[in-house]
């Protein structure tokens, strides 16, 4: 999407003109339900599309005037929406199949207050430890596991970084068997 | 939901990110990227989430007639809100006021009405007619103590409330404009801010703020 058309849409976006929300959504549809089946393939996906334009809609489309910059910029804003929204129906979803009591969940929430120091102190650790082992692989590797773990197939890999299906399996298989010498060495040392 | 550093993440920005991509910088750039991607865990995500962002829009499945038909339905429905947005500079001894209504999205000059005392500014008043009703906004500075004192008048007098918020965030309600006008809490100089007004629970227009202070 070039600069002149974004604006434009933008624009348009925040003044309700149909035609821009018509281009919007026609446009960024894929991407939003691309998204969520990824992230939620159990949820009804036209559900939690609906939720995220809503989002965008609601209170005289407050959260698009918060963005600043162009279309990558977007792309982040539009993507961290979905991510909210998404995780947001999952809990609800998780919430009624699980039937949670109501006491366990205040234990919970009284745990996670007295630990979060040390939680947040161990996700920092764990953070430098990834970044430690990532700093040692190939950008491509870190691309293919990366891909791999948000769900992705390897044909679906394959197309969005541009390589081979073949290149997709092997730099997977040898993704695997750095990291676990990188781990072997880490724990001989 | 917070959306303030929704999209601020890492030391890259997304434009340097998707140039990155597309390939579009040069060979140093294009090296000191590739550096930071393998070393700075959020610019990483971020770039993961570029490139699949640009697959799925080029490869997902377009949206049904219905689904689309229901989000334009919910724009309709938000567009009948009236909304005005105002652009308020006070630069040194000079103020410019503009207004963007929702269907004309240019910008107009409007009426302004503002004293000087001293080399001080004094207190700057808006009236405008949103939804058949005309109202005034009030904005008494305080430069010692750099903010604004907010009152709302309506020329109808009827039992509105108004809800103000600050950045996003809720700031004060008066809960009826025909017994109180003045907000309690000031302003700051700088700064996004908007009206909502209710009548009976349903929000009848909405005007949106924003104050820009040069001092």
């Amino acid at each position: 999407m070039n600069p002149e058309d974004f604006s434009n849409m933008m624009s348009g976006l925040l003044s309700g003109n149909e035609n821009s929300w018509s281009f919007f959504i026609d446009s960024f549809y894929p991407l939003i339900r691309g998204k969520i089946s990824k992230m939620a393939p159990h949820l009804d996906v036209d559900d939690t599309a609906q939720e995220v334009y809503m989002q965008l809609i609601n209170n005289d489309y407050r959260a698009l005037r918060k963005v600043e910059g162009g279309f990558p910029a977007f792309l982040n804003f539009l993507i961290a929406v979905i991510e909210n929204v998404a995780k947001s129906q999952i809990a609800k979803h998780s919430r009624f199949s699980q039937k949670i009591d109501h006491q366990k969940d205040i234990e919970t929430n009284l745990e996670d207050k007295r630990y979060s120091i040390e939680i947040e102190f161990f996700r920092k650790e764990e953070e430098g430890f990834f970044t430690h082992i990532i700093s040692q692989l190939d950008l491509t590797y870190l691309e293919v596991m990366q891909l791999r773990s948000k769900g992705y197939k390897a044909r679906e890999i394959a197309e969005i970084l541009k390589i081979s299906q073949n290149t997709v399996l092997t730099k997977m298989r040898r993704g695997k068997e750095k990291i676990k010498k990188i781990l072997d060495s880490e724990i001989k040392s | 939901m917070n959306e303030e550093n929704l999209y601020s993440r890492g030391k890259l920005s997304a434009e340097d990110l998707h140039l990155f991509i597309k390939g579009e910088l040069g060979d140093d750039r294009m090296r000191e990227i590739e550096l930071i991607l393998k070393t700075s865990i959020d610019d990483f995500k971020q770039y993961i989430s570029i490139k699949e962002s640009l697959y799925l829009m080029k490869k997902g499945l377009k949206p049904s007639l219905h689904f689309k038909n229901s989000i334009l339905g919910l724009v309709k429905k938000q567009s009948s809100i009236p909304h005005i947005q105002l652009l308020i500079k006070v630069i040194k001894d000079s103020i410019s006021i503009s207004s963007s209504d929702q269907e004309i999205l240019e910008f107009q000059g409007i009426m302004t009405d503002f004293a000087f005392r001293g080399s001080e500014p004094g207190p700057i008043s808006v009236t405008r007619k949103v939804n058949g009703n005309e109202v005034t906004l009030s904005f008494t500075p305080n430069m010692e103590s750099e903010n604004y004192l907010l009152e709302v008048t309506l020329l109808k007098e009827e039992e509105i409330s108004a809800l103000l918020l600050v950045e996003g965030e809720e700031w004060e309600i008066i809960r009826d404009l025909s017994k109180k006008s003045l907000f309690e809490n000031p302003l700051p100089l700088h700064g996004s801010m908007e009206l909502i007004f209710k009548k009976r629970g349903e929000i009848q227009y909405t005007i949106g703020i924003v104050l820009h202070n040069d001092k």
